[in-house]
Parts: C-alpha cells; sequence; structure tokens
C-alpha cells in the first residue's frame, strides 16, 4: 500500500499528490492569465477570467493546505554528499516558493477586489468584498501580480533545472523520488 | 418614420405645454448581470418632461430623452466598451428617447406610462410604471422596469446571448420634478 505520510526517505503520496497537482494548476493560471490578459474584450474574455480567478483562489486554498501538511509532515532528508551550501540554497528558494504561491493569488484577489468587475467564484460561490474600488490600486496591485508572477515562473524554472542536475549530473533520486509513478522504498 | 415622429416631437417639445421638467438631482440607474453577479451603471445625463393631471389623463405625457454618452459604469476602461459598436454605439446614437403614448392609473398615485422607446436605431414599445407625488413645487415620480437589451442590439453579435452579460436590463429613476417655467 502506497505511505500518505513522508518517511525519512521518501515523499508520501498526499506531499506528491500536492506537488503535482499545484505545478499543474500553476502552468495552467499562467496559460490561461496570459490569454485571457491579451484577448479583446469578449465574452470569452470574461470567462477566462472567471476561470482564471477561481483556480486561482482554489491553488491558495490548496496550498494553504499543502503548507499545513508539510509543517506536520518533514520532507526526506536530502541523499548523502549534499553540500551544506546546496541544502540551504534550497531551503530559500523552497520558502520563496510556498510565499510566492500564497502571495501571487493574494495580490490577483487584491486586483479583483479593488476592481469594478464583479466576480463569483466558478460562478456560484460570492467571495467577501474587502476594499472599495479603486483604479489606481487595482492598476498597481495588476503590476505586482505580474511582478510576482515573472519571480515564482523565474524561480519554478530554477527548481526544474536543479531537479534536473540532481537527476542527470549528481545521478541522485531527488527528482525520482518526487515522481508519482515510483513506487516509495522501504526503509 | 416613428424615428421622424420622436425626433419631430423633441424638437417641438420648447412649445409643448409640459407641466414637469426633471432636476439634475434625479436619478437614472441601470443593472444587470455580469457573469452572474450584479452590475449597475448610471445614466448622468438626461431630462424627463412630464405633462400629467390625474384628472385628465387623456392629455397625460412622458417624455425622456437620456444622452447615452453620458452613461457611466464607474471605469474607464468598461465605459469604453459600452459606447463601442457592439453596445450603445454612440458614435452614431447619441441618444436614447422614450416618448409616451399613452398613461394610466392603475391605483392612487400609481401610473402606467406605455409608448415608444427609440434606442439606438431600433424603436420598439415598452411599458414604464411609476408611481408619481407631488407636494406644493415639487414632484417626484419613481419607477423601475426591465428592458431586454437584445431587443435593442445592445449587446449584438457575441455579446447576444445572457453568457457573459445577462439580457435583462433592470432600470431604476428617481425623478425630482419641479413646473416648468
Amino acid at each position: 500500500m502506497r505511505m500518505l505520510r513522508n518517511t525519512e526517505r521518501a515523499w508520501g503520496a498526499v506531499a506528491k499528490a500536492f506537488h503535482w497537482t499545484v505545478a499543474a494548476l500553476m502552468l495552467g493560471q499562467l496559460v490561461l492569465g496570459t490569454i485571457a490578459e491579451e484577448a479583446r474584450v469578449s465574452p470569452l474574455k470574461l470567462d477566462l477570467f472567471v476561470w482564471h480567478k477561481s483556480i486561482g483562489v482554489s491553488i491558495l486554498l490548496l496550498v494553504i493546505l499543502r503548507v499545513a501538511w508539510r509543517l506536520r509532515n518533514p520532507p526526506p532528508a536530502a541523499p548523502d554528499g549534499i553540500a551544506a551550501w546546496e541544502t540551504l540554497l534550497a531551503k530559500v528558494s523552497h520558502g520563496l516558493l510556498y510565499l510566492l504561491m500564497i502571495v501571487v493569488p493574494l495580490t490577483g484577489w487584491w486586483i479583483s477586489d479593488t476592481s469594478r468587475i464583479p466576480f463569483r467564484l466558478y460562478w456560484m460561490l460570492p467571495v467577501p468584498d474587502l476594499m472599495a474600488p479603486n483604479r489606481d490600486l487595482s492598476e498597481f496591485a495588476a503590476d505586482v501580480h505580474g511582478v510576482l508572477t515573472t519571480l515564482l515562473l523565474a524561480i519554478v524554472i530554477v527548481h526544474i533545472l536543479a531537479a534536473c542536475r540532481h537527476h542527470f549530473l549528481l545521478r541522485n533520486d531527488i527528482l525520482s523520488r518526487m515522481l508519482p509513478t515510483r513506487q516509495n522504498p522501504r526503509n | 418614420m416613428r424615428h421622424a415622429l420622436i425626433a419631430v416631437l423633441w424638437l417641438a417639445l420648447p412649445a409643448y405645454a409640459a407641466e414637469w421638467r426633471s432636476t439634475a438631482a434625479s436619478e437614472f440607474t441601470f443593472r444587470v448581470t455580469f457573469e452572474g453577479e450584479p452590475i449597475a451603471g448610471e445614466f448622468r445625463d438626461f431630462e424627463v418632461s412630464l405633462e400629467l393631471d390625474p384628472a385628465c389623463l387623456d392629455a397625460a405625457a412622458l417624455l425622456v430623452r437620456v444622452d447615452l454618452r453620458a452613461a457611466d459604469m464607474g471605469d474607464p476602461d468598461m465605459n469604453d466598451v459600452l459606447f463601442d459598436a457592439a453596445w450603445f454605439d454612440t458614435q452614431q446614437f447619441a441618444a436614447a428617447v422614450f416618448a409616451s403614448d399613452a398613461i394610466t392609473e392603475h391605483a392612487p398615485g400609481q401610473f402606467i406610462a406605455t409608448g415608444m422607446l427609440d434606442l439606438k436605431g431600433t424603436v420598439r414599445r415598452v411599458t414604464v410604471p411609476f408611481s408619481w407625488t407631488h407636494s406644493g413645487d415639487a414632484a417626484t415620480m419613481q419607477g423601475r422596469f426591465v428592458v431586454k437589451r437584445t431587443d435593442f442590439e445592445v449587446g449584438s453579435g457575441e455579446w447576444a446571448t445572457d453568457d457573459a452579460i445577462g439580457i435583462d436590463v433592470e432600470l431604476d429613476f428617481t425623478v425630482h420634478l419641479l413646473p416648468e417655467d
């Protein structure tokens, strides 16, 4: 049976599911958000934004659950032979990833909340309206959302490159142990 | 033809013996759904003239002219879309005009005006219920009615469904009136 929780050597099924689900949703959001932003004003554009905002809120909730899970489930130890500076760098970049995965959706909410465009989550659930509409603030929030998204994308690329380096150059199991297909080793 | 008639009516307005004329404190707002959520806007420039004597409703008349270029949804981007050819097309149709051909009183102080609305080049019959109160020198008419925007091709082409923007537009008005000089 597949382990739900992390062990000292392996990621549990829950952590893997969080990792890949959030990764897929973030990739989708990047594509969706870019198309919605670039599209000319049309019913499709308005629909795409409802999807983008709804999925963004979903990611935010998922990442909060993910962080809660992670706090109760320490990640498996790094393989032997990883330098201390590498471990530190990994910790910093993972910390930044978690931070941005929370802050980027929040800045998206900020844009929506300060704009005059109404929003209902998946066309169903009203969301709390926290701030009065303010065009300047909404545009500023949009700039922040764009900059932080670019930063998040950059760190994700570094994350992918680092995983590839571990797999192909250093030939350790850091990448493969996160793959959903791999059976967890006994420990 | 009807167009011309309304235009003539409008041009003839100064000579028309309306008893009441709207003041700047009047409000005329519209509401529609935007992806399932309500959104509102306001007509910031409109004029109402009303001839209304409950004892002699045959002579009653309501004439409303709304400058669509002053429609406002509170956001410049949304307003740009609103003025666009697919929506109000204010380049071609700067104003909408309603002229009643009958006003009836169905309860004390409660009236129904039926008449023709000329909006974006389409003229159609609409029914406008309103309450009317007057005390001394001032009067107020208040009402709410619904117009299907697609009847007037407001939101044409790809917008002509309720997919993103609702078809029913709810119009609310509170018109403060003073006797015409």
